[in-house]
């Protein structure tokens, strides 16, 4: 069954303008991807063990993908043999009701929520507030983009397309409303300061937390969760009831899986050996403890996940959400994550987002948004072949006649004239004596069709007299030897 | 010995490259006064005005270590000892309010990770998360034994221990440096929910 | 490897882009190769690898191509399984070594040929490709002689995408460049796209045209660094960057790495004679 994702609507060329017009964003944007993709590179360059554990990881997540059901069930046994319930979620809206249901059984008023994609994919702070409910996005940058009501533009830093006087304008507007002090300036560490007092209130008020998940263990019934703000461990530790959305796809086999990949997203995704705060939640608290949840559910999540199971995009599945390709991606870094009008933006997000809803959603984006310049390829630390995959896209779109009729049309006599010498011959002999109504100063300066986009804003040499084949046939002939 | 010691350095390399702090007391009888020295470097640093109350909880071994006397002679410092025993909800929100309002957390550890420069904690009815998470500055101390080369072999510890428990501790948590952030212009900015500044006080 | 004392011939694949809009970068080639004691021949039926329409999705157009260019080759070499196919494009190379034997096999299936026939295009793929070699790839194999020790000539040298990725040539180019005596100016993000992109540089030119000048920007920079030209193995991208600059009246000399070696060769290699040789085809 297809998945539902939510989408920017608009079309895209419409997404792409604003996004290349918009130079504040392209400034913040370029400035962390370079930082953050340099950053790993270091981190791998300065530990050596980090590309042995990295292989190992690849394989941990392959084989914890093949058998994905047998681990969930393992999984489901031993939270609820510590006091937890698992909840299966087929699609975006059972996960939805889900969690809604918890909330009003226990007459939840106030929710935190740490940093998840997951539950960006459900839309859930919308579902919360339907039904009336206040809910509070605790991660530094989801809480910025919770204010601006937009949605992130990174999987690992949601904000980054915003600037501090931006920033200074959110939470001025916030310290109004909640009648407290705004920042005490646009200086980035009053701003967080701003956010650390503000969110503490929310936090020591919250009566039930929401998490996502970076792990799930099957066999010790564990999950996840990795922070650098610490803020998933306010919300495993202080409110009374804990929901956790997960993909399915999170599952490891057992404990010394985990050990193998828990390293990646933060080595990969920062730069850092071990993220500021691992937080590992594996049941309710005992009643002989002050911490923790007294109830803790886990709904695991599907969403057109299972679709990609035992095809050749199975190891998109072993994603781990460390947006190592979203940084090394020379388009992302001109357009942001909000041009792709998906949850997922990057290579990853115009693999993923055709993918879990079988193209009913957002079917340009392989095209539009890739040179296949194969550097999310060599990035992936899952070893996803993600420029492989953007290739079998378009190879899938132009068999289900997904592109314009004309387009294909150009390919196809394209191939057949160039796929014989006489036919090439021939195609430069009518493309001499059609440049020339094109050609000026020297240059071909506009064309009709498929090339023609390229003289909006570059040259390109006439067709060249002598041709290389002409000046070879004419200076060397048939069989000469030099 | 070395082995320990190489350990003891490669940890201490780890946490103080993440802008942790490290002190060291290698004997016993030196703790209390290492212990006061890192806990009036970290407040003066961090701290420098105002009242200063500490929520603390020691590991076994440490547990005649009289911490009112140790630092109550710094500006007043008020010691509380993290409650043991079971809870009930009244007194849990005494306890939180209690938690927020204090300075320094001070606390043991279940061991420590040389090659990444971490420090896991887990929750149980005698040792708790919160004074690691709720205050400005978290201290903790680590008894030098408990330092495994790797995370990898801290993990596979916690693993041994729940077999012989029977389960995992409900909560667990490494703890990698400072709490953190770069979501504004990608600039690292210490401190968001977290500590501000972490110290560990390494003991033989 | 090259065996010493033996002639060896090289069968030129010149790639479409570099046949049509810059054939004097091939000429350079050539010269270059033959200088250096081989016997260079150019299999008149080659057209194009079919990369462009590979990866627009247009396999089945793309192994129409492929298949042609398999035939060409594989007559060429005669089964001389010694003899070597000099690529002027890493980009090329990369789509003939690493994409033409799944891109086969799978066309095959397909279009409802046997599995052992599928499996036979893909082996004649794969032995085909394993004599393909980069030129830069080649030259550097090749023993200097006689090399200026220095010609204090700064050069930016793009490495393109597929080269880098595909091919794992990384280093390789810059350090022919520098045995050549060019001071070769690093340039900032270095391992970034130019943008091209192929068909991508038209159906959304908008973004190919924004990476572009990004790439453009980093080159502002090498040349107030003395950066006087900018070079690579791959025609697609100095033709991508090379008219982006035209376009903006940017007269920065873009030459292949061929013209600048054959230049070198020739003893002739000055900023002058740089600069009219890269704009040639002006003169055309």
């Amino acid at each position: 069954m297809a998945g539902q994702l939510p989408i920017d609507s608009r079309p895209w060329p419409v997404r792409r303008d604003q996004a290349l017009q918009d130079k504040t964003m392209q400034q913040t944007i370029q400035f962390v991807t370079r930082r953050v993709a340099n950053a790993k590179v270091a981190a791998y360059t300065a530990y050596p063990e980090g590309e042995r554990l990295r292989q190992r990881a690849v394989g941990v997540k392959r084989r914890s993908v093949e058998n994905m059901e047998e681990h969930l069930a393992v999984f489901a046994q031993q939270v609820e043999a510590h006091g937890g319930q698992v909840h299966r979620a087929k699609t975006a809206a059972d996960a939805i009701r889900t969690v809604l249901e918890v909330a009003k059984n226990h007459g939840v008023q106030r929710v935190i929520k740490t940093k998840s994609m997951v539950t960006e994919e459900l839309e859930l702070n919308r579902a919360f507030e339907s039904v009336g409910i206040a809910v509070r996005e605790t991660d530094l940058g989801e809480y910025i983009i919770q204010l601006a009501h937009e949605k992130p533009s990174h999987i690992l830093a949601p904000a980054a397309h915003k600037n501090r006087a931006q920033i200074e304008a959110l939470f001025d507007q916030d310290a109004a409303a909640y009648h407290t002090e705004p920042p005490a300036s646009d200086d980035i560490l009053a701003l967080t300061q701003y956010a650390r007092r503000r969110l503490r209130e929310e936090f020591l008020a919250a009566d039930m937390g929401v998490t996502g998940g970076n792990f799930l263990v099957a066999e010790t019934g564990t999950l996840v969760l990795i922070t650098n703000e610490g803020n998933a461990d306010m919300v495993t530790t202080l409110p009374p009831i804990l929901v956790s959305v997960v993909g399915v796809e999170k599952i490891v086999a057992d404990w010394p899986g985990l050990t193998e990949v828990i390293q990646q997203p933060a080595l990969s995704g920062v730069g850092q050996r071990l993220s500021s705060y691992t937080t590992m939640v594996s049941g309710t608290r005992g009643t002989d403890q002050w911490e923790g949840p007294d109830e803790w559910h886990v709904v695991l999540l599907d969403n057109g996940r299972t679709l990609l199971k035992d095809t050749p995009f199975e190891d998109v599945l072993s994603c781990i959400r460390c947006g190592a390709c979203l940084n090394v991606c020379p388009v992302f870094r001109q357009v942001g994550g909000h041009a792709y009008g998906s949850v997922y933006p990057g290579p990853i997000g115009i693999v993923e987002t055709p993918l879990l809803t079988n193209f009913e959603v957002l079917p340009e984006l392989p095209s539009v948004l890739c040179t296949l310049c194969h550097a999310c390829g060599e990035a992936c630390p899952m070893d996803i072949d993600l420029p492989g995959h953007i290739v079998q896209l378009r190879k899938i779109k132009r068999d289900r006649h997904m592109d314009a009729a004309g387009v294909t049309r150009s390919y196809r006599w394209w191939a057949r004239f160039w796929a014989t010498p006489h036919g090439y011959r021939r195609s430069i002999r009518w493309a001499r004596w059609g440049q020339r109504w094109f050609v000026r100063h020297g240059r071909i300066q506009s064309a009709p069709g498929l090339a023609g986009g390229w003289f909006n804003t570059r040259d390109m040499p006439p067709v060249a007299s002598p041709t290389f084949h002409e000046w070879w046939e004419r200076t060397r002939g048939k069989g000469h030897r030099s | 010995m070395i082995e320990t010691e190489a350990l003891r350095n490669q940890f201490q390399r780890q946490f103080e490259a993440l802008g942790g702090h490290v002190f060291y007391a290698s004997n016993s009888e030196r703790l209390p006064v290492v212990l006061a020295s890192a806990y009036q470097a970290m407040v003066d640093r961090y701290l420098p005005d105002g009242p200063l109350q500490v929520v603390y909880w020691l590991n076994l071994d440490l547990s005649v270590l009289d911490l009112e006397g140790i630092l109550g002679g710094i500006r007043g410092t008020q010691c509380i000892c993290w409650p043991q025993g079971s809870r009930q909800h009244a007194v849990q929100e005494k306890w939180r309010d209690l938690l927020a309002e204090s300075q320094v957390g001070i606390t043991g550890a279940a061991w420590a990770a040389a090659d990444t420069g971490s420090v896991a904690l887990y929750s149980s009815p005698s040792t708790g998360l919160l004074p690691s998470l709720l205050m400005p500055i978290h201290i903790i101390l680590l008894n030098q034994k408990r330092i495994q080369p790797s995370v990898s072999d801290g993990l596979k510890k916690l693993y041994q221990e729940s077999e012989t428990q029977g389960r995992m501790p409900p909560l667990v948590k490494l703890i990698t440096g400072p709490s953190m952030t770069a979501d504004i212009e990608g600039q690292l900015v210490i401190g968001v929910h977290g500590p501000t500044a972490i110290g560990v006080v390494v003991y033989e | 490897m090259k065996d010493e004392g033996r002639e060896q011939t090289l069968q030129l694949f010149a790639t479409c882009l570099i046949d049509l809009f810059r054939p004097q970068a091939a000429i350079a080639a050539v010269e270059v190769m033959e200088r250096r004691g081989s016997t260079v021949e150019f299999p008149a039926a080659q057209t194009c690898c079919g990369q462009f329409s590979y990866n627009a999705g247009y396999h089945r157009e793309a192994a129409d191509l492929a298949r042609h260019w398999i035939a060409v080759f594989e007559a060429a070499l005669n089964n001389d399984s010694h003899g070597r196919i000099v690529a002027l494009s890493g980009s090329c190379a990369a789509m003939i070594i690493k994409e033409y034997p799944l891109l086969l096999y799978r066309d095959a299936l397909d279009r409802g040929d046997s599995a052992v026939e599928a499996k036979r295009w893909q082996e004649r793929a794969e032995r085909v490709g394993e004599q393909v070699i980069e030129f830069t790839e080649w030259l550097a194999q090749e023993k200097a002689a006689n090399l200026p020790a220095s010609l204090g000539i700064g050069v930016v040298y793009h490495n393109g995408c597929h080269m880098r990725r595909m091919l794992g040539i990384t280093t390789g180019p810059e350090t022919v460049l520098q045995d050549y005596g060019f001071s070769v100016v690093p340039i900032e993000d270095a391992d970034q796209c130019c943008g091209f992109g192929g068909t991508y540089s038209m159906t959304e030119w908008r973004v190919s045209t924004a990476v572009a000048d990004q790439k453009l920007q980093a080159l502002g920079k090498a040349r107030e660094m003395g950066a006087q030209c900018l070079t690579s193995a791959d025609f697609g991208c100095l033709g991508h960057l090379g008219g982006r600059l035209s376009r903006r009246r940017d007269p920065f000399p873009v030459v292949y790495i061929a013209e600048l070696i054959a230049l070198t060769d020739r003893g002739q290699l000055t900023v002058e004679e740089l600069q009219q040789m890269a704009h040639q085809k002006e003169k055309s």
